[in-house]
Parts: C-alpha cells; sequence; structure tokens
C-alpha cells in the first residue's frame, strides 16, 4: 500500500490532536488537516466540569496546545466547521462550508454528545460537554439557587461538587439504588453518596426522573412515585452516544461505536477511527470496547497515528480515568465489566479507601479515593498480570 | 538529601497540574509530557501535592 500523501483527521478533541501531532512527531510529511465542529482550538476538556466550573482558572478553557503549534507543524486546523459527508469509494469527506477534501488516510475522531433522554427535554435544560455549554452552565450557577442534577455518574458528581462550593442548593438524583453502582457496585457507591451528603448534596438515589416541566421561571421534575422536586436549573448528566450519525450508510460498520480492528482500522478501506466513538478491538482483554474516558481517547488517537503510517501496534490499554470531587480525588484502573468480589479498605486520611476488584483471585481493576499511590501500584499490577497474553 | 522526583513518562497524559503547583519543578516537553527540572527549586509538601494532584497517579517522590 502506497504511503499516504494527505491525511484527514474529523474531530477536534484529544484524540485528533494526539493523532495529528504524533503523525508528524513519526516523521508523516504530507497534507494534514483537522476538521473540528468547535470554534475553540483542543482543549482540556476534563477541565470543563472541574477546575473551570468552580471558576478555579480566569480562562474560558485550558488548550492543549498553543494555536501556533499546528502552524508550526503544518497542521491545517479548520474551526467551526463540520464534516457532514462521507464518500469511502471515492476518498472524499464533505464539510459544512460547502468544500470536499480528498484523503488518502482518513481519521474519525468525532467523539460523543451528551444523551439527553425524552423524558427529560424541557427548554433550558443543560448538558455539558462543549465550552458552549460551560458558558450556559455558569450563567446558571450565577443566578440559581437551587439546582437538579440528573444523573449520578462522574458529570453529576462533579457538577454538584463545583455547585455546592459555590453555595448552591444542590439535588443529585440516580435512578439506580446508589450513585456509580453499576460500575462501581453498591458498597463503593454508597461510599460516593455519603461524601456528596456530608458535603451538603442531597443525593435521591433509587428515583428516576419522568419528566421535567417548566414552572414560575423554574423547573418542576416528577420522579418516580409522583414525587415532585423545584428547581431553578436542571443539568443532565445521564451519560453519552458517540457521534457518528454523519457517517451512518457509509459502509462502516456501527455498532455502539465504529467498530475498528486492534490498529483503529474500520471496514471501509483507508478510514481508521479513534477516542469516544470508536469501538475498537482490545486485544488485551480480548474484547471490543468503547471507553469514554480522557486518558484512553488520548492514547488512542496515538496509537491511529501508527495505523496511518502502516505500523502493526495494536492499540491495548488498561483504562484508567480519573474525577475530582469535594476535593477528593478518584482514581480507577482496569477493566471490570463484572467481578467476583470487591475487597474494601480504608486509608489513613479519614474518607480515603482503596476498592480492589478480583475475578478468579486476579486483581481486574481498583478504585481509590485519595489514595494515587495505591492505584500507582494496581496499575503496575494489573499492567503485570495481562502483558504475557498481550504480547504472546 | 534532596527529594528524588520522577515521572512515569509512559502514563504521563500531560495535564499540567504539577507545572501549576511547582513550575519551577516541573515543566511540559514539546510532546505534553511533564518533566524533571529540578527537585530542589520548592517546599517538599509542594512536591507531595504535585505528587498527589496528578490526575494519573505519574509522579513519584521519595524523601529519604
Amino acid at each position: 500500500m502506497a504511503a499516504p500523501e494527505r491525511v484527514v483527521i474529523v474531530g477536534g478533541g484529544v484524540a485528533a490532536q494526539r493523532c495529528a501531532f504524533a503523525l508528524r512527531k513519526r516523521g508523516f510529511d504530507g497534507e494534514l488537516t483537522m476538521i473540528s465542529a468547535e470554534a475553540e482550538p483542543p482543549y482540556d476538556r476534563t477541565l470543563l466540569s472541574k477546575d473551570m466550573l468552580r471558576g478555579a482558572r480566569g480562562e474560558p478553557c485550558v488548550p492543549l496546545q498553543p494555536q501556533a503549534a499546528y502552524a508550526e507543524r503544518a497542521v491545517d486546523l479548520r474551526l467551526a466547521t463540520k464534516a457532514s459527508g462521507l464518500d469511502v469509494k471515492a476518498q472524499r469527506v464533505a464539510l459544512s462550508d460547502g468544500t470536499e477534501l480528498d484523503y488518502d488516510r482518513l481519521v474519525i475522531c468525532s467523539g460523543g454528545r451528551p444523551v439527553l433522554p425524552a423524558a427529560l427535554h424541557c427548554p433550558g435544560v443543560l448538558l455539558l460537554r462543549e465550552v458552549t455549554d460551560l458558558e450556559a452552565l455558569q450563567a446558571k450557577f450565577a443566578d440559581a439557587r437551587r439546582l437538579a442534577i440528573v444523573g449520578g455518574g462522574f458529570i453529576g458528581g462533579e457538577v454538584a461538587s463545583s455547585a455546592v462550593s459555590r453555595g448552591l442548593e444542590v439535588t443529585l438524583i440516580e435512578a439506580a439504588s446508589q450513585p456509580l453502582a453499576a460500575v462501581l457496585g453498591e458498597e463503593v457507591g454508597a461510599r460516593v453518596a455519603a461524601l456528596h451528603r456530608e458535603k451538603g448534596v442531597d443525593v435521591v438515589a433509587g428515583a428516576a426522573v419522568e419528566g421535567i416541566a417548566a414552572r414560575d421561571g423554574g423547573f418542576e421534575l416528577t420522579l418516580a412515585g409522583d414525587r415532585l422536586l423545584q428547581a431553578d436549573g436542571v443539568v443532565v448528566g445521564v451519560g453519552m452516544t458517540p457521534a457518528v450519525d454523519w457517517v451512518e450508510g457509509c459502509e462502516i460498520r456501527i455498532d455502539d461505536g465504529i467498530v475498528t480492528d486492534a490498529n483503529c482500522r474500520t471496514e471501509a478501506h483507508n478510514v481508521l477511527a479513534a477516542g469516544d466513538c470508536a469501538r475498537w478491538w482490545n486485544p488485551r482483554y480480548e474484547t471490543l470496547m468503547r471507553v469514554e474516558h480522557w486518558d484512553t481517547a488520548a492514547r488512542h488517537g496515538a496509537a491511529a497515528a501508527a495505523g496511518v503510517l502502516g505500523y502493526d501496534e495494536p492499540f491495548a490499554p488498561v483504562p484508567f480515568f480519573w474525577s475530582d470531587q469535594h476535593g477528593v480525588k478518584f482514581q480507577s484502573v482496569g477493566y471490570a465489566p463484572d467481578w467476583d468480589e470487591i475487597e474494601l479498605e480504608d486509608g489513613e486520611v479519614p474518607g480515603s479507601f482503596v476498592a480492589r476488584y478480583r475475578t478468579q483471585d486476579r486483581l481486574v481493576a481498583a478504585f481509590a479515593a485519595g489514595q494515587p499511590k495505591t492505584i500507582a501500584r494496581a496499575r503496575k499490577d494489573i499492567q503485570a498480570s495481562g502483558r504475557q497474553e498481550v504480547e504472546a | 538529601m534532596s527529594p528524588q522526583v520522577s515521572i512515569d513518562e509512559d502514563v504521563c497524559i500531560g495535564s499540567g497540574t504539577c507545572v501549576q503547583i511547582a513550575p519551577a519543578v516541573f515543566e511540559l516537553s514539546d510532546e505534553g509530557v511533564a518533566q524533571v527540572i529540578d527537585p530542589n527549586a520548592t517546599e517538599l509538601a509542594d512536591l507531595h501535592r504535585a505528587e498527589d494532584s496528578c490526575p494519573v497517579a505519574a509522579i513519584s517522590v521519595e524523601d529519604e
């Protein structure tokens, strides 16, 4: 296969940025174009629900690289431009500005968008994914007294944490029996809920939201069991969905994300995918995975650069994520869609703990609150235990 | 004895948290990976704060 001369990356998140920079670092000297729907150059999305929302930093967002770094690397960064269509036979992408781009390799890093279930549709309900969402949320923080957050996941938890620190009355509503119970188990979820309550968040668990209506300049939420809740603002964080509608019908396999092999290659010739929008074969776990974590997306972008250049470097990461809530750092390493047992151990600092998830007596994942050293050790153990299979 | 500060470069994601806390000790390389310039440039407490604040637990500080 001929070496590519024109690479197009669709996306403006960390996967796209890392892919572009990794291509240049590895010597790719052809045309390199990045298409981002956002108006800002790629920025640190993880900070939006953390430092930015708390108002801990002055600027609206923290760029991953200064804009000049793109020009220095001859990356044609086209902002506020959407990819609107794809012709895999002609190897051509259609853009929202009416132009088209031919490619030798296309890397799709179009990310995801927050889910808003029909029951939660109501004008004025807020979501958080992009810096433009942050501006609306900050405005709400400034004039609301009572904030309802639907969804007790990491985004919901971080928004709750930021909101109470800004003096708002916060209700965190979770449909499951505990926040995060589905991913971390009941016991760990209960500990997270306890931290929220200790810091003044009213956690309402086991309560699905059945409807939201505008009422008296604010909102009225109907919870399961006909319980009503009033709020001045509502934020929804109930998950995301891959932003792949623009390639539907394009002979690219989509099944909860764009399906790729371990080298980020889709079934379509010369089309690769990485980041939140991609579901790739992870040889470490011998399964298709779609991971919505920053750390994975960043590494995935670099792996896609290797795939573009034809290197056989299977992408086999151990998933990792972190979250900051009420001044406590949560960190998680490993992959545990289920587990045999969870071993909980308290740390020396009050409130700190580690949960170790085991399957057949093997450590498969760890989640810790305020224990970075424990997580660093767990990561080494988990990586070592999977290495033989990966390298075999 | 001066503290030993190390960064696991395979793990670092270049969040820049350590650079914010101790700019005289850490800097980000062109590739967006943190590096130690001078482990003695700040108080030990700040080094531990940087270690604890690293989102991916890539920093280790030994002070014995």
